[in-house]
């Protein structure tokens, strides 16, 4: 599979925007649209990749403010969500699976940091967690209740995978999940 | 950043139930892999002439290695071997090098920018000058480590070990400590204001 990740300032923060594709097919997916880089279309045109999918994590700002110019870009996309955001919109669930090109993806829920957060997972290789975990730390929630729902997803969803297991979230820098079960303050 | 990554073209190693990545060129990894004296050359000359970036190097050993200036973006190096190398100059941007070993590297000015070094040890370790923004520090030890005029922006060394570090001049803005150890740690003239949330800086200097 080919994987790329790009940082966009937004609002005094930094975002992550994720590219992941088929090596085979060429068909790629979009991780959240905070920004919708040069650098990134580049890369897409360069790599002759066809974007067949937009997957959503959340809705805060600095995950979809792009989304309108990257469905511009690509029109044909189908953005996965869980809540409509676009024309295109296929809204997703737990449980639900994505196929990109031969690359299948599982949708897990991961709320906490908002009350309809996902992630998705790549074949146990790769997760897109959004702002749910971060390396060293976890998505800011709005309630006790709310962060230990967090916390009950992380260790329930994401710990179990293997060690190796790449984590690349929506800020800050790309971790796996033995780092973030040896070592995250909170999730001891 | 949109770094080369080590995802592509991914082969498994051929010993049997192994399930680490062979290295390139060769149908086994670093442990099961033959003749390892001569790949051992080849590797550190292709890692000169920048044809490892991205590439998986799970396990291997190139302790006391001559890589200054090798250019090893996005290569997967868990677990590598990397005690008492000579890393100077060397570009290891967004690389996996979590676990790895460290100890006593010589890494001055290298870059490890959006690298991830989680529970790597990097003890006794020289990067000055170093360039750790927005790197995966978690966990890390690096006991007695020089981190002098380092780049630590957007790092991530929550509870990492720092106990008898120097790390001064450094740039730790927006580096989160989160319980780290800096005990004996000298900061002094460092810019910028790290979070420090529960971290254990008894005897530390500058912070």
């Amino acid at each position: 599979m080919i994987v790329r990740s790009w940082m966009m300032p937004c609002g005094g923060q930094e975002s992550n925007i994720h590219l992941i594709a088929c090596e085979s097919t060429r068909e790629a997916a979009i991780i959240d649209a905070g920004g919708f880089p040069a650098e990134m279309r580049e890369e897409i045109k360069s790599l002759a990749l066809r974007v067949t999918h937009v997957l959503i994590t959340h809705g805060h700002h600095d995950h979809v403010d792009s989304l309108g110019d990257m469905m511009s870009a690509y029109p044909r996309a189908i953005v996965c969500a869980t809540q409509r955001v676009s024309e295109n919109t296929r809204i997703v669930a737990e449980g639900d699976t994505l196929q990109v090109g031969e690359l299948r993806a599982h949708v897990i829920q991961t709320s906490g940091h908002t009350p309809d957060s996902i992630s998705f997972v790549f074949g146990d290789e790769i997760v897109f967690c959004g702002d749910a975990l971060f390396a060293g730390s976890i998505g800011g929630t709005s309630s006790a209740r709310m962060r230990q729902e967090e916390i009950t997803h992380i260790r329930e969803k994401i710990l179990c995978l293997p060690d190796d297991c790449e984590i690349r979230p929506g800020h800050g820098p790309v971790t796996t999940v033995g780092i973030e079960r040896s070592s995250n303050p909170f999730l001891e | 950043m949109g770094l080369p990554t080590h995802h592509e073209r991914v082969r498994r190693c051929g010993a049997p139930q192994c399930t680490h990545p062979a290295l390139p060129g060769v149908p086994h990894c670093w442990e099961h892999v033959e003749n390892r004296e001569n790949l051992h050359e080849e590797l550190i000359t292709k890692a000169r002439d920048g044809s490892l970036a991205g590439q998986c190097l799970w396990g291997i050993d190139l302790s006391g290695a001559d890589l200054r200036g090798a250019d090893l973006r996005g290569a997967l190096l868990t677990e590598a071997k990397l005690q008492g190398a000579h890393l100077e100059r060397a570009n290891l941007s967004g690389a996996r090098l979590e676990r790895s070993d460290l100890r006593e590297a010589q890494a001055e000015g290298a870059t490890f920018a959006w690298a991830v070094l989680g529970l790597a040890d990097l003890s006794g370790g020289q990067f000055p000058r170093c360039d750790f923004s927005r790197s995966n520090l978690v966990g890390v030890r690096a006991v007695g480590g020089v981190f002098d005029e380092c780049n630590l922006y957007y790092s991530r060394p929550g509870k990492a070990d720092f106990t008898r570090a120097s790390l001064r001049e450094a740039n730790l803005t927006r580096a989160v400590f989160r319980r780290a150890i800096l005990r004996e740690a000298d900061a002094t003239g460092h810019g910028g204001q790290p979070n420090l949330d529960g971290a254990d800086t008894r005897g530390a200097r500058g912070l």
